[in-house]
């Protein structure tokens, strides 16, 4: 097993093991390399963050919350918590009398409203909580199928090439060919359905011909390095160089696609609500949100603005927690 | 890591300078509204929410006279909702923004004059018979097609065929039950017409059977027609890049010669461009890029009342929005069900929560409230307001154990309510989805459909509760009759509700010219349809074409004779004969 | 030589067959047909519906229409708009370029953006000009694209008055007037790609940059930029070209909200506008089109893995 020092100096280690390639820099922590790390508690992980990654964490943590709380008051409490979801009761509603207060619409923020309400007067920060669980759904199952599905699709077949590169790609080919719009539409209105997980799922579907590439390419270039040569000639199982050589190097790469592609698909998310395609309406996304708010550009920017600021941390806490996530791992060269 | 903590840091503030930079006026503004409109008959206070006054100077509503001598020359490009699919008057279905194009390049027959009257136009006289079964037309001598080709009786009498055939021209026909067209002789056309039908007029009016095309040359090549049509229009075309802009040039051997005596049109062109987003269409405009812009939208028409440098012509007349009901499906089929439902909606908020105050008023029936076929009656009877007596008759419902939708006595009703793609309906859609259920005794589910789906439930009869928008400017007979058509007939009878006193109602209508009678009958109508509560709505709608200061002639036209147009309406169409720009 | 053409060749027929095939069944399974468009909700003559589907053989079995249409296409014949009368030909030709120029616009302009970008913050890395650019090109990727159009449209248009609003002007009447309409509609797209490419690219050249013949080179003397540039960019770029080969494609048929936005007559549009309208033949085309182009650029793009790096051999 090739060990290396615990070493700063990246250079050095990878000129005293020649064929040791793909070794990350580690320069703000100091972590054994080659060697199976010590599992360290999900309390000391934060403790060593820096400060923004700090910061990143704590939203996504909010957002995760946010997006629990919402789902617990529309299940379990039946809309009766505080900050419950805008979209099941108007403006105050009175049952007794039918009359609704609508004096509210397109507010600025206020005390009452952090974010100001929006076209039909429904608290915008409210929704945004509720909106969280849309988003983080979409984004966590798109990215799961993406990596586990497309991710080992392209591993394998990089490495192992001939025919079946020839099939699966050009069943990858079909699929990336496809016009997306075609299929979205055509699945959601065939089988009628808006519920959350369908359109994630069949977004997660569009998105694994993309990683497959990603990790293709990838694994196409680990697959010639000395070291796996060297593991093919001291006579490893093919599938053993493929989970213990291949799939790790490729990881890094496609996790680095994964959290942008995670930030993209919440966006797309919008853009997928222009056309109709997302969740029903009165349900919030961020995405609808923006959509919405764009009849009334006009009159109250901050409408747009707040989603889009919502949108833009996640996907700046995303992309930081994913750096401090990548550079903390250590990728083994060989492993023999 | 103190550098990457300020550095990161900064890009927050990068992101809110940048967005704060494209913050035009975040204020809403506040004001007690009176409308200055003399369209608008209700004047709303408003406490709180942007409503937003009209400017008195900028905004014209009514129909006038042009005071302003006409000069000759200049362009117009005018950014419009959505593109024309063809230009084939006898095929291509055609709404609003087609029929800017349409009116340049053809003339229509009849024009219409106001509270669903109608003058001759292309034609120089109209006249029926007794019982308004046969019709002659004479038309005036000396008109030419672009191409050269004169414009006879027997011309007209050749498009015929083709109308039967037309996708568009078919259906128009049939509703207004045309069987032959005949020529009597160089310039005269006899119409034969099945039944008696007094708004005939409304037929020639329209673009399917009304604007004069050279059959022979769309037999010929129907395809190409589309993108080349040939009218007796004011306008040549000269271009057409499909979703992107079509020009055309001013004809200069138009028939039109103005009370004054100038030849028409003055333009030397006009140039269309189909603009989708609401918001660019407005900004191009704003800009410079088009110099008008037409919209069916009450949001644009509040941004645009807020814009400087800018004109606007606005119009509401009898077009609502709403909803109705499927009778032949359960609970729809229990009156008490559709009237509980209705009585829910309270209008006027649901307007104002739509921040459509000022700009959409609330409507009772098929007819504005400054419409001459208005009545005290129908709006009396329309189901208003009454959230008691709603939950009390769902609850008579709910509670009956013959109910017709077979659940058990006790439990909720569920409603489920479609809407087209359209956002002022869906936004109102939302606000009485919430009412519906805040009620406890509703269960409703909402969908969205796309634009095809939407239109095969409605015509296949299996949308249950369904957002619409509908009504029309001209004879009240074009809404009325195929909504009360037998339902086996009329894929147009949404609510599949047969009323044999109704049928017979518009069909009498239909049959004499007695104002007085025809208006009590319609408003008979009109208040069966409220009782039955066939119907909701969530108001009227406005529609608007804002332009750069000095265009003049789209709210002002006359008709050949001297008589006054109606201005924009329907649906904020422009008539670009008299169309002029001063300095 | 001649056996690779034609395997490649077969691949794309293949693909072409089995995507139009799913287009067409996916078509004919939504709700609505194309008789409802052409109708719409008006009064329907009788005997109107019967006529037009005859008219347009939209009675015919699934299967039939679809070999007649494939019959059709090979001989280049790709049918008529049943809504617009139009050759499909004809509305792919006009609209093509139109969004051809437009997808490649914004992934030139974000591959030049991204390209230093990425160097930068994979040589700098952990360093100032590394945390900047990346937040930078983060904050860029989570704009969405028409929030961001309607940002240039307000501040190039409305304030500054430097560029038109929306429409387009064909490439054949003037370039300057081409680029007026095509370049906010271009850097719209851009951002969001320009953000995941300088991302893919910042990621692979970390990694290229521990290998070992990196440091040889510097152990040479070579200078920095001559092996940032010379010897670690093109194995670097192994990601980022096939995310632009997939971009362009998702590009081709995915712009449709940036085209109505500015009004400008793509593809996107179109397709959208077909779907709806259930207007198969004219869904069908474009669909081929975007399909085949899709193949093409994709196929590049794997030949140019052995050009970027020579240690990818051919099995």
């Amino acid at each position: 097993m090739a060990t290396t020092e615990t070493n700063t100096d990246i250079h050095d280690s990878a000129a005293v093991f020649a064929g040791s390639a793909l070794v990350q820099s580690v320069d703000e922590f100091v972590v054994p390399m080659g060697v199976k790390q010590k599992r360290k508690s999900l309390w000391g992980i934060f403790r060593e963050m820096p400060f923004l990654v700090k910061l990143g964490t704590i939203w996504l943590l909010f957002v995760l919350l946010s997006a629990i709380y919402a789902q617990l008051d529309a299940r379990v409490f039946n809309g009766s918590l505080p900050l419950a979801d805008p979209n099941l009761q108007l403006n105050g509603f009175n049952p007794a009398t039918g009359e609704f207060g609508t004096g509210e619409i397109l507010e600025q923020p206020s005390w009452a409203h952090p974010l100001g309400t929006d076209a039909l007067a429904r608290d915008s920060f409210s929704r945004a909580m509720h909106g969280a669980y849309v988003s983080v759904t979409v984004a966590f199952v798109s990215v799961v199928c993406g990596v586990v599905v497309g991710g080992l699709l392209g591993s394998l077949v990089g490495y192992v090439r001939g025919k079946t590169e020839t099939v699966l790609m050009a069943m990858i080919d079909v699929l990336l060919a496809f016009p997306a719009l075609v299929l979205l539409l055509a699945l959601i209105s065939i089988f009628e359905v808006r519920d959350l997980f369908v359109i994630s799922f069949v977004i997660g579907l569009l998105s694994i011909p993309a990683y497959t590439r990603v990790s293709r390419a990838n694994s196409l270039a680990i697959s010639n390095r000395e070291f796996v040569l060297a593991a093919q000639a001291i006579g490893t199982k093919r599938w053993t160089i493929l989970r213990r050589e291949i799939i790790p190097n490729v990881l890094p790469t496609l996790l680095a696609y994964a959290m942008v592609a995670a930030a993209a698909v919440v966006v797309v998310e919008g853009s997928l609500s222009f056309l109709g395609l997302s969740v029903q309406l009165p349900t919030s996304s961020w995405g609808n949100m923006i959509n919405q708010a764009r009849r009334d550009i006009k009159v109250n920017f901050g409408q747009i603005l707040y989603p889009s600021l919502i949108l833009t941390m996640t996907v700046l806490a995303l992309n930081q927690v994913g750096d401090f996530f990548q550079r903390r791992s250590a990728f083994r060269g060989s492993s023999l | 890591m103190r550098q990457r903590r300020v550095v990161t840091a900064l890009a927050i503030p990068l992101v809110l300078a940048f967005v704060a930079a494209s913050c035009g006026s975040d204020s809403s503004t506040e004001t007690g509204t009176d409308t200055t409109t003399e369209e608008n008959t209700e004047t709303e206070t408003t406490d709180g929410g942007p409503a937003v006054t009209a400017a008195p100077e900028e905004v014209q509503t009514s129909v006038v006279e042009e005071t302003e001598t006409a000069v000759y020359g200049g362009t117009v490009t005018i950014g419009l909702e959505s593109e024309a699919t063809g230009l084939r008057p006898w095929e291509d279905s055609c709404s609003s923004p087609c029929y800017h194009i349409m009116r340049s390049i053809y003339d229509p027959l009849m024009e219409q004059i106001g509270d669903g009257g109608y003058g001759p136009f292309l034609a120089e006289s109209l006249s029926s018979n007794d019982d308004f079964t046969v019709w002659t037309m004479t038309l005036r001598p000396d008109v030419t097609f672009h191409n050269g080709t004169a414009l006879t009786a027997q011309t007209i009498a050749d498009m015929f065929p083709l109308q039967q055939a037309g996708a568009a021209g078919s259906s128009i026909i049939s509703a207004s039950n045309l069987t032959g067209v005949a020529a009597l002789d160089e310039l005269t056309v006899e119409y034969t017409l099945s039944k008696p039908t007094v708004a005939f007029p409304a037929t020639l009016a329209g673009a399917p059977v009304g604007f004069p095309f050279d059959p022979a040359a769309a037999a010929a090549d129907s395809a190409g027609y589309s993108t080349n049509p040939i009218g007796t229009g004011p306008f040549v075309m000269v271009s057409r890049d499909i979703d992107n802009e079509t020009v055309v040039e001013r004809n200069p051997d138009y028939w039109f010669t103005d009370v004054d005596g100038n030849q028409l049109p003055f333009l030397d062109s006009i140039s269309f461009r189909p603009i989708p987003d609401e918001g660019t269409r407005l900004d191009a405009l704003i800009s410079g890029t088009t110099n008008a812009a037409q919209s069916l939208r009450q949001g644009t028409i509040r941004d645009a009342r807020e814009a400087s440098g800018i004109e606007l012509i606005e119009f509401q007349g009898n077009v609502t929005g709403g909803g109705m009901y499927n009778t032949d499906i359960a609970p729809y089929d229990d009156v008490r069900v559709r009237s509980g439902l209705s009585r829910m909606n309270d209008q006027e908020r649901v307007i104002e929560a739509l921040g459509g105050t000022g700009i959409s008023l609330p409507t009772t029936q098929f007819f504005s409230a400054d419409s001459v076929w208005w009545t005290q009656e129908a709006a009396d009877a329309y189901q208003t307001f009454d959230f008691e007596a709603a939950k009390a008759l769902l609850q008579e419902y709910i509670d009956d154990p013959a109910r017709s939708d077979g659940k058990a006595p006790g439990e909720k009703i569920d409603v489920e309510l479609s809407c087209p793609p359209d956002p002022t309906l869906i936004a109102a859609m939302q606000v009485i989805e919430q009412v519906w259920t805040g009620s406890e005794l509703v269960n409703v589910s909402l969908t969205q459909f796309d634009q095809a789906t939407h239109i095969n439930n409605a015509v296949s009869d299996t949308h249950k509760a369904h957002c619409w928008r509908w009504g029309g400017e001209g004879d009240p007979s074009a809404p009325v009759n195929p909504f009360v058509a037998p339902a086996v007939d009329s894929v147009a009878n949404f609510t599949n509700f047969d009323d044999p006193e109704m049928l017979a109602w518009s069909l009498e209508a239909s049959a004499t010219d007695d104002f007085e009678l025809r208006k009590e009958l319609y408003g008979k109508i009109m208040i069966r349809i409220n009782e039955l509560a066939l119907t909701w709505y969530s108001g009227g709608t406005a529609v608007m074409i804002a332009h750069a200061p000095g265009i003049k002639g789209f709210n002002t036209w006359t008709l050949p004779d001297g008589t006054l147009g109606t201005g924009i309406a329907p649906e904020a169409q422009a008539r670009w004969f008299q169309v002029f720009i001063t300095e | 030589m001649a056996k690779r053409i034609a395997f490649i060749l077969l691949r794309l027929f293949a693909t072409l067959f089995a995507v139009t095939f799913l287009t067409f069944l996916m078509v004919a399974l939504l709700p609505g047909d194309p008789v409802d468009t052409i109708l719409g909700t008006g009064p329907r003559a009788p005997g109107i519906e019967e006529q037009i589907r005859d008219d347009l053989n939209l009675d015919d079995p699934f299967f039939v229409r679809y070999v007649s249409w494939l019959g059709n296409a090979v001989t280049g014949d790709l049918g008529t708009s049943y809504i617009t009368d139009q050759p499909v030909a004809d509305t792919i030709q006009s609209r093509l370029p139109v969004t051809a120029q437009i997808a490649f616009m914004s992934i030139f302009l974000a591959v030049a953006i991204a390209i230093p970008v990425g160097v930068l913050g994979a040589y700098k890395q952990g360093k100032w000009p590394d945390t900047v650019s990346s937040a930078g090109v983060q904050v860029g990727l989570s704009i969405p694209n028409f929030v961001f159009g309607i940002f240039l449209i307000w501040l190039f248009a409305v304030q500054l008055n430097w560029l038109p609003a929306s429409n387009w002007n064909r490439f054949s009447d003037g370039i300057v007037d081409n680029l007026k309409t095509s370049i906010l509609p271009a850097v719209s797209l851009a951002l969001a790609q320009m953000a995941l490419f300088s991302r893919l690219v910042r990621s692979d050249m970390m990694a290229t940059l521990r290998e070992n013949y990196i440091l040889s080179a510097r152990a040479k003397g070579l200078s920095d930029s001559y092996i940032l540039f010379r010897h670690a960019l093109r194995p670097s770029s192994l990601s980022l070209m096939t995310i632009v080969g997939i971009s362009f494609g998702a590009l081709l048929g995915g712009t449709v909200i940036i085209e109505s936005l500015f009004a400008v007559p793509g593809l996107g549009f179109s397709l959208i506008a077909a779907i709806n309208g259930r207007d198969i033949l004219v869904i069908q085309g474009i669909t081929v089109f975007i399909a085949a182009m899709f193949v093409i650029i994709n196929t590049i793009v794997d030949l140019l893995y052995a050009v970027l790096d020579p240690r990818i051999r051919r099995k």
